[in-house]
C-alpha cells in the first residue's frame, strides 16, 4: 500500500490559499469613490457563492431568479444594475428591486440596506433576522447592529466584517471560507 | 434508346434525392447559430488520439464560450463582439496540426486553443509563430515549449512536465522511499521527454532506474499486448513503475501487468505511478481492480477547489456527464483569452499577448479583484472602470510565468475503494 501523508496539513493550506484566492482585498487609492461600488456589487456575487439557502429558496432551480433588494438610496442600486443585468447568480438570472415598504422584502436572496435607512435599521433586522435573506450594508456600525455583512474601508482597502452571532440566528448557512476573510464582529463566544 | 432512357430515369432520381439532401443540410446550416461581431477562436484537438477526451474538452470550450456570450460578450472600442469557435482536429499528425492551421487563418482565427499532444504542439507552434497566431494549449505539457522562441506567442495553461515529472520523482523517493524504479514509455516527444526528466530527478535523489521500455503510438492501443514491454520492467523487479502513457492505455496495460508471470511470482508487486491525464474512469471500467490500489498519480487538477466544483457541477448540469482532466485548463485557455482581449480593446493577437500576463495574477505586487469562473460580465465591468483583474480558473491560479507557462499546484492522488482520494498537494515553485 502506498504510504499516505498527513493530509490535515494540507488541507489547512488549501483552505487557506482558496480563502486568499477568492476574497484577498483590494487597494482603490487610485479610483475614484464612483468605482467603489462597481467592487461592491461585484463582491455580492462572490458572497452568494459562500452562503447556503434553505430549500425554499429555490437556488437549485434556475427557472426562479436571484433576487437582489436595496432599501434606501445608495449609488450602489446603479452598479448592481449595470453588472447584474448580464451577470447571473448561481446560474440564475438576477432581479434588483428596489423595495419602498419593507414587507416587500420577503422573497429577497440579498437585501442591501443603504446608509439612508438608519433610523430603521432596528425594524427592519428584526424583520429579516429569522428570514433567509443575506443583509448586506456599507455603513458604520451597521455589522455590530445586525447586518450580516457590512462594508468598510480600512488603510484604503475595502474590507468587510461579518456579524457571527446575526449568522447564527439565520436560517442562512455560511461557509468557513467566507467567514475566514472578513472581519469578525460580534464573535459568538462573546456572547 | 430505351436503356438510355432508362439511364435517364434513374439519374434524374438519383439527382433528385441529392438535392433533397442538400437542402435538408442548407436549413441545417441557416439553423447554426449567429454570433455577433464574431471573434472567431479556433479549437484544435487530436480526435484520432482519444475521441472521448479530446471531445469533452471541446465541449468544455464551448461551455466557456457560451458562459461569456451569455454574459453580454466582449465590448471592444463600444462594439458587442462574441466568440465563436471553430473545432478542428489534428489527427496527432504534426503535418495535419499545420495544414489545420491555415484553414483556420483562412477561416478568420488568428487565435488558437489547442492541440491536444506535444508532438502535433510543437511543429504548430512554429506555424503560428510564423504567422502571428496566438496559440494556448491545454494539455501539451512538453517542456520544449517553454523554450521556443516565440514572440510571446505560444503559451499554456497545463503545467510543463519538467515540474510534474520532477514532483513525481521526488514523491517516490522522499515520501514513498523507494530506491528502484522503471519506466514505461510511449514511444513519442512526450513520453520520452517526460522519461528523462523522471529518471534524471529521481536518480539525483538517491534512486536508479533499473529498466526502461517503449511501446509504438500507432494502431489501437487500447487492444495492444504491452506484455513484451511489461515483462522488461519486471525482470529487474523494481519497486515502483512509472508509466507515461495515455488514459486510452491505462486499462489494458493493467490488465496485461496482472496477467503477467513474472507479476503473479513477485513477492513484493510493484506501485504503479501515472502521469497527468484523466485516467479515472479508463481505470474504473477497465482497469485490472486488483492492481488498482497500487496505482498513483499526479495532476494538476485540484477537484475540491470552489472553482473547479463550480465548473464542474456548470458542466454537468449542461451536458450530463462529468468533465475529464484538462477540459478545465481548456475552458481556462478560453477565459483567459476572452479577459485579455476585453483588457486589450483589440483583437490582434499581438495586442492580446500583451494583456494575459496582466490578467492572469497580480503583476509586481499590484492589488487586483480576483475573478473566478462564471464571473465574466463582474470581470468585463471591472476592466472597464480600470481596476486589476486575476483570473482564478477552474484549473487553479495561472499566474502565467515568463515563459508563459500557469503556476500550478500538483496534487497526488490515488484510488480507495474504486474512489478518488487525494493524497498530497505540491505547487511547482515551493
Amino acid at each position: 500500500m502506498i504510504k499516505r501523508l498527513n493530509i490535515n496539513k494540507f488541507k489547512l493550506l488549501v483552505v487557506k490559499i482558496i480563502s486568499l484566492l477568492l476574497f484577498s482585498f483590494i487597494s482603490f487609492q487610485a479610483y475614484s469613490q464612483t468605482s467603489i461600488y462597481v467592487l461592491k456589487a461585484v463582491y455580492l456575487e462572490k458572497f452568494s457563492r459562500f452562503v447556503t439557502w434553505p430549500e425554499e429558496c429555490n437556488m437549485d432551480n434556475p427557472e426562479k431568479p436571484f433576487v437582489i433588494s436595496v432599501i434606501g438610496k445608495t449609488p450602489l442600486y446603479k452598479n448592481l444594475e449595470q453588472i447584474y443585468s448580464m451577470q447571473k447568480i448561481n446560474n440564475k438570472k438576477v432581479v434588483i428591486k428596489k423595495i419602498n415598504n419593507i414587507y416587500e422584502i420577503e422573497n429577497s436572496h440579498i437585501l442591501v440596506i443603504a446608509e439612508s435607512e438608519r433610523k430603521n435599521l432596528q425594524n427592519i433586522l428584526a424583520l429579516t433576522e429569522k428570514l433567509p435573506v443575506l443583509t448586506v450594508s456599507e455603513s458604520p456600525n451597521f455589522g455590530k447592529e445586525g447586518v450580516l455583512i457590512n462594508f468598510f474601508e480600512e488603510k484604503n482597502k475595502l474590507k468587510f466584517e461579518v456579524n457571527e452571532t446575526a449568522v447564527i440566528k439565520s436560517p442562512l448557512q455560511m461557509s468557513f471560507y467566507l467567514m475566514n476573510s472578513a472581519k469578525i464582529v460580534k464573535p459568538v463566544n462573546d456572547n | 434508346m430505351r436503356k438510355l432512357c432508362k439511364i435517364l430515369i434513374l439519374s434524374s432520381i438519383i439527382l433528385t434525392i441529392f438535392q433533397l439532401i442538400s437542402c435538408e443540410k442548407l436549413t441545417e446550416d441557416y439553423n447554426m447559430p449567429t454570433f455577433k461581431n464574431p471573434i472567431k477562436i479556433g479549437v484544435v484537438g487530436d480526435v484520432s488520439i482519444g475521441r472521448e477526451v479530446v471531445e469533452n474538452v471541446f465541449f468544455a470550450t464551448k461551455m466557456a464560450a457560451d458562459e461569456i456570450n451569455a454574459s453580454g460578450g466582449l465590448i471592444i472600442n463600444g462594439e458587442e463582439r462574441e466568440i465563436e469557435l471553430i473545432f478542428k482536429n489534428s489527427d496527432g499528425d504534426p503535418e495535419t496540426g499545420n495544414e489545420v492551421v491555415s484553414e483556420l487563418i483562412k477561416e478568420g482565427a488568428k487565435i488558437i486553443v489547442g492541440p491536444t499532444t506535444s508532438t502535433v504542439a510543437v511543429e504548430m507552434a512554429e506555424t503560428c509563430i510564423a504567422n502571428d497566431i496566438l496559440m494556448i494549449t491545454n494539455s501539451a505539457t512538453i517542456p520544449d515549449l517553454s523554450y521556443v522562441n516565440d514572440k510571446n506567442l505560444i503559451w499554456r495553461t497545463c503545467p510543463s512536465d519538467a515540474f510534474s515529472g520532477t514532483i513525481m520523482a521526488m514523491y517516490a523517493t522522499d515520501s514513498l522511499e523507494f530506491e528502484s524504479g522503471a519506466i514505461l514509455i510511449r514511444d513519442d516527444n512526450f513520453g520520452h521527454s517526460m522519461a528523462q526528466i523522471i529518471e534524471e530527478k529521481f536518480e539525483s535523489l538517491g534512486g536508479e532506474i533499473v529498466a526502461k521500455s517503449s511501446y509504438p503510438t500507432a494502431g489501437e492501443l487500447s487492444n495492444y499486448n504491452y506484455g513484451s514491454e511489461i515483462n522488461v520492467l519486471l525482470e529487474e523487479e523494481p519497486e515502483i513503475i512509472f508509466l507515461i502513457v495515455f488514459e486510452e492505455e491505462i486499462g489494458k496495460i493493467t490488465q496485461d501487468l496482472w496477467y503477467s508471470s513474472l507479476y503473479q511470482d513477485a513477492d513484493k508487486k510493484p506501485n504503479l505511478f501515472l502521469t497527468e491525464g484523466g485516467f479515472y474512469n479508463e481505470l474504473i471500467t477497465n482497469g485490472q481492480p486488483d492492481i488498482l490500489e497500487t496505482i498513483i498519480g499526479i495532476s494538476s487538477s485540484i477537484t475540491n477547489t470552489p472553482n473547479y466544483m463550480t465548473y464542474k457541477n456548470n458542466y454537468l448540469s449542461k451536458f450530463s456527464f462529468s468533465p475529464v482532466t484538462y477540459s478545465e485548463h481548456a475552458y481556462d485557455a478560453i477565459y483567459l483569452l476572452a479577459l485579455a482581449t476585453q483588457k486589450a480593446q483589440s483583437i490582434d493577437p499581438n495586442e492580446i499577448k500583451q494583456n494575459l500576463r496582466s490578467v492572469s495574477g497580480c503583476i509586481d505586487n499590484q492589488e487586483c479583484t480576483h475573478i473566478n469562473v462564471d464571473e465574466f460580465a463582474s470581470a468585463r465591468v471591472l476592466l472597464q472602470s480600470g481596476f486589476k483583474i486575476n483570473y482564478e480558473g477552474a484549473s487553479g491560479k495561472i499566474d502565467f510565468d515568463t515563459n508563459g507557462d500557469p503556476n500550478s499546484t500538483f496534487v497526488i492522488w490515488g484510488l480507495d475503494d474504486n474512489e478518488y482520494v487525494e493524497y498530497s498537494y505540491y505547487n511547482q515553485y515551493k
